[in-house]
């Protein structure tokens, strides 16, 4: 009985093979756009950590200069004998790839470079003949050394002795940091009185890239999460009709014997094969797409956070598990209802003609229900949310509330717009159209979804980008940035330069802790240029006045929000008090930030001296100036660095940022165009018993095509109207409250209509190609197919 | 072998319950045939569900060999639907994702009693054999009676229930679809109750029970 039940309920997909494709491409691509990110996430996740396994970040604590200079030999020589069990490495870079340093002998036991040296040739590693463990990429980058090829090697590093890392970088004997074994003696002196200068940096205060990162994966979840929605959406309308047109069919099987119980789990038991063929086919898509979009996000990721990320993928049972799981949890959501209601279903009300249609009306009222009661929630969060997770809830309430509200409001819009139809036909259209919003709710909630987010990402990243250029105006003020080797050759450019150019604005700063958080203290020279072009997101009255007489702080927004400060507050840096005078943008940076007059910070760093300046100076002078620096002391042109070509590197990294998002929405947006196109077609061939009549009292074939492609354009032209304020409502949300919580800082909105307006076509053209197909094939369905709907029950 | 006693059911309606049988009993021995006819909406095709197993009553007993359809559960009443139960409905109800050859065989399969021989006979008979290939959509009205009549058949049920088998058919077509069912329900020695609206029809029967507002009249 199961087998000839099987062979009924699947031969309805081989005679309806388009339905079936609908339902597998749907699913496939709502599993590739999920595990194609979760694949990036996977692949950025092992490197992170991989790296920190290597450097030891995140694990252990280190000691760093206050100035973040080198540390000299004789420092760490006399941390040593002092008792302090440290170890020293040094970073940098060579073809792109990041070198590290590290002393085997020193460092601690878990430290990747101690670990990979075990089984290898330690002696070589350790005699300074030059060997280097790393990836088989990096032994290609650096065809000039020896690299032993380490599976679990960070991504795009190499680690070798330190003494060959500062050859190799050309600063010998320098060093970056000093890792603290976490077993140290009892007995130690007291690091103030060894090395004034270092400062310890405690394990969770370094540069801990998985943290940083984590915003970014979170972004990128999130999108995952909403294009598998979109698909979903997909699946659970082709399921929907699968179901819908198995209604009579369903009725017969249980007519001549099949126990209702069967019927249900062979049809669970027929999604789930299908769901496990498009979950295949669909991790495979998302290995595509990851592969595709991991160089943009290794990329972006090295440019906004400087986190190493592998370029290439690789097959993680981590992602390929998740996307077969939601392929099969995604079709289970989908499919629930659907068989409930089937379970549900009295076996001789099972045929009741469109009962689609009258089962979509009863569903209206509660749909519409639940929505005002999702957008009521997402109101009370917009006032109250903090932190990602009510971010993340107020995203979800308002994009669904909105979804599940759709039919009603295009439901009272056709119903407002047939009240002033006059003609016969206009006033069918409008009915027509009323009555095949059931079927086609799900392809609209699924465009208005894609059409929101795109609206509102952009909206996001435009803003960003906006906001973004003016900071770096207002921050790159200065045309020209000098950096200087040592006090003596800082000493001798202030006084080659001074009398040469407008102003020299010396950058000097340290780090600290200020309200507990991690803070870089900048000490700043009172010049127009900061009093001209920083703008304070929050400021006290002569802000400026109050900070560079040394009487007041200015913060940056992250540390303003990460440590609960206002302007008005008070604040102790190194033991003296001082209130905050201003709040400013700090875009793109992970870190807190302080601005303090240039004589304070003199007083509380004596041992810093300006290494970095600004130079202001007329635009067109600056290579002339470059050239007589260079031949008139002994400072290079290497040492200078242009504005121009710091805004460009800047944008450059920014621009690379929001590819990810740029492809996941138009992924997005395509899949949404595709269950217009599938659900059109669907209808389609459940059509012609609606459409029969009214070409039976005069209406052309050709007429009706028409109309079919108007109607589509219509309803779509209509979701875009809705998806706008969406748009615009997830752009706030995206702006204000989650990117808040995962970065720190809260951004300004603006609007950019010519996009919006693109956007809008672009979905139109989408939803009438979709339509023309299905439109074309109603207006040529032969007459003999229309005629039989009026002699037999179809 | 099929006894009815006392069947009683009763409809919830906007206006309050409106009882649609009342007391019907009834008796059909094998080989036989009984026509039932009545008014629309005088309860014939209830009874016929409720005889097949398709609707529950409210009170009463439906025994056929001596098994209580009414007691059964869901899947008591699948089992007997498949294995002695053979139901014609008027519009035919044929699985339209399967060809001509499949529908005929597919019940006799459900009940495990697919014979070739005989699944053959009855696609000749009913001049079937050049539309086994083809999908239910592709015959006409009549031809796709003749394939649900050759399905109901296949399995040898112990009792034919037919619902207006011949109301969507022309009357040259009825009649040569009636005069089969009759010819194959004497050969396989099933009891046949025939709902019809159709005096003529009914005539060509050896009994038959009129319904007038849920009771024999």
């Amino acid at each position: 009985m199961t087998r000839v039940t099987l062979h009924a309920l699947l031969s309805h997909w081989w005679r309806s093979p388009l339905q079936l494709f609908t339902l597998l491409a749907g699913l496939a691509l709502a599993t590739a756009l999920w595990s194609g990110v979760q694949a990036v996430n996977a692949e950025a996740r092992a490197s992170y950590r991989a790296a920190s396994t290597t450097l030891g970040e995140g694990s252990y604590d280190r000691l760093a200069r206050r100035d973040g200079q080198p540390i000299d030999l004789t420092t760490y020589v006399a941390l040593r004998r002092a008792g302090w069990l440290v170890s020293p490495v040094i970073t940098g870079r060579l073809n792109d790839v990041r070198i590290i340093g590290v002393e085997p002998l020193t460092a601690p036991g878990s430290m990747g470079a101690a670990e990979m040296a075990q089984g290898a040739d330690v002696a070589g590693f350790i005699a300074g003949q030059g060997q280097m463990f790393g990836s088989a990429d990096v032994a290609a980058r650096l065809p000039d050394f020896t690299v032993i090829i380490s599976e679990n090697a960070a991504p795009n590093t190499a680690v070798t002795d330190i003494g060959i890392a500062q050859d190799i970088l050309g600063r010998s004997g320098e060093i970056d940091s000093l890792v603290i074994v976490p077993e140290q003696p009892i007995r130690q002196a007291d690091l103030e009185q060894i090395a004034p200068n270092l400062i310890r940096q405690r394990a969770q205060q370094s540069t801990d890239t998985a943290q940083l990162t984590d915003s970014f994966h979170l972004n990128l979840t999130a999108f995952g999460l909403l294009s598998f929605a979109v698909g979903i959406f997909i699946v659970n309308g082709a399921i929907g009709l699968a179901f819908e047109q198995r209604r009579p069919v369903i009725r017969t099987l249980r007519a001549l014997g099949v126990p209702l119980r069967r019927l249900v789990l062979l049809m669970a038991a027929e999604l789930m094969i299908f769901s496990m063929v498009a979950g295949v086919v669909g991790v495979f898509l998302g290995y595509v797409i990851a592969a595709l979009l991991l160089p943009d996000v290794a990329a972006t990721l090295r440019g906004l956070y400087g986190a190493d990320v592998s370029g290439t993928l690789q097959l993680r049972p981590s992602w390929w598990v998740s996307g077969l799981a939601i392929a099969l949890g995604g079709t289970a959501v989908a499919a629930t209802g659907a068989l409930w209601k089937l379970s549900k279903m009295p076996l001789l009300a099972a045929a009741q003609k469109r009962a689609l249609a009258m089962a979509a009306g009863r569903r209206a009222g509660l749909q519409a229900m639940i929505a005002a009661i999702l957008l009521t929630i997402c109101l009370i969060l917009c006032i109250t949310a903090q932190g990602l997770i009510a971010g993340f809830a107020l995203l979800a309430c308002l994009l669904i509330g909105a979804a599940l509200g759709l039919p009603f409001v295009l439901d009272r819009v056709l119903s407002l717009a047939s009240r002033g139809a006059k003609s016969i036909v206009a006033q069918w259209f409008w009915a027509d159209t009323r009555q095949q919003l059931p079927g086609l709710s799900l392809a609209l909630m699924a465009l208005l979804l894609a059409m929101a987010a795109n609206v509102g990402v952009s909206t996001m990243v435009s803003s960003f980008r906006t906001t973004f250029t003016g900071f770096l105006e207002q921050r790159l003020t200065s045309e020209l940035y000098v950096d200087t080797a040592n006090p003596a050759q800082a000493d001798t450019f202030v006084a080659y330069a001074t009398p040469r150019v407008d102003a020299v604005l010396p950058i000097m700063s340290s780090q600290t802790t200020i309200a507990d958080q991690p803070t870089e203290i900048y000490g700043t020279r009172d010049h127009a240029t900061y009093r001209d072009n920083w703008q304070m997101l929050e400021a006290a009255r002569d802000h400026w006045d109050t900070t560079f007489a040394g009487q007041t702080i200015l913060l940056n927004e992250q540390l303003a929000r990460r440590g609960g400060l206002s302007v008005g507050d008070r604040v102790t840096v190194l033991g003296r008090e001082m209130p905050i005078a201003g709040i400013y943008g700090d875009y793109g940076n992970p870190i807190g930030q302080a601005i303090i007059a240039e004589d304070l910070f003199a007083e509380i760093y004596p041992e810093i001296t300006p290494d970095r300046f600004g130079v202001r100076i007329a635009p067109e002078r600056v290579p002339d100036f470059i050239a007589a620096l260079s031949a008139e002391t002994d400072l290079s042109a290497a040492q200078t660095i242009n504005q121009a070509g710091i805004k460009a590197l800047s944008l450059a990294i920014f621009e690379r940022t929001f590819t990810v998002t740029t492809v996941l929405n138009i992924l997005t947006l395509t899949v949404a165009g595709f269950a217009i196109l599938m659900s059109l077609l669907t209808l389609a061939s459940m059509r012609v018993p609606q459409l029969a009549p009214a070409w039976a009292m005069g209406m052309t074939r050709a007429q009706l095509g028409r109309l079919e492609l108007l109607r589509a354009v219509l309803l779509a032209v209509l979701t875009a109207v809705i998806a706008l304020p969406l748009g615009l409502a997830l752009a706030w949300a995206l702006l204000s409250v989650v990117n808040v919580a995962a970065f720190g800082w809260k951004l300004p909105m603006y609007l950019f209509p010519m996009d919006y307006a693109r956007l809008g076509l672009f979905a139109l053209i989408a939803a009438a190609l979709a339509a023309l197909w299905p439109a074309r094939r109603l207006a040529r369905t032969p007459p003999a197919d229309l005629l039989k709907v009026f002699s037999n029950e179809r | 072998m099929l006894t009815v006693e006392n069947i009683n059911k009763t409809y919830a309606t906007a206006d309050g319950p409106f009882a649609v049988l009342r007391g019907i009993s009834l008796a059909l021995a094998a080989g036989e045939t009984l026509a039932l006819t009545g008014e629309s909406g005088s309860g014939k095709s209830t009874l016929l569900h409720i005889i097949g197993g398709l609707d529950t009553a409210d009170q009463g007993r439906v025994l056929l060999d001596d098994t209580d359809i009414a007691a059964l559960d869901d899947d008591g009443r699948a089992a007997i639907r498949r294995g002695k139960i053979g139901v014609v409905f008027q519009q035919f109800n044929l699985i339209p994702s399967l060809k001509v050859a499949d529908n005929i065989a597919f019940q006799a399969r459900l009940a495990g009693r697919y014979d070739t021989a005989w699944a053959d006979s009855l696609a000749d008979r009913m001049g079937l054999t050049d539309q086994l290939n083809k999908y239910p959509e592709q015959l006409s009205g009549g031809q796709q009676q003749r394939v649900a009549i050759a399905r109901t058949l296949a399995p040898k049920p112990r009792l034919v229930l037919a619902d207006e088998p011949t109301g969507n058919l022309d009357e040259e077509t009825a009649a040569t679809v009636m005069e089969l069912i009759l010819e194959l329900v004497n050969e396989t020695n099933a009891g046949l109750l025939m709902v019809t609206h159709s005096q003529a029809l009914a005539g060509q029967m050896q009994r038959r029970l009129h319904l007038r507002a849920g009771q024999i009249a």
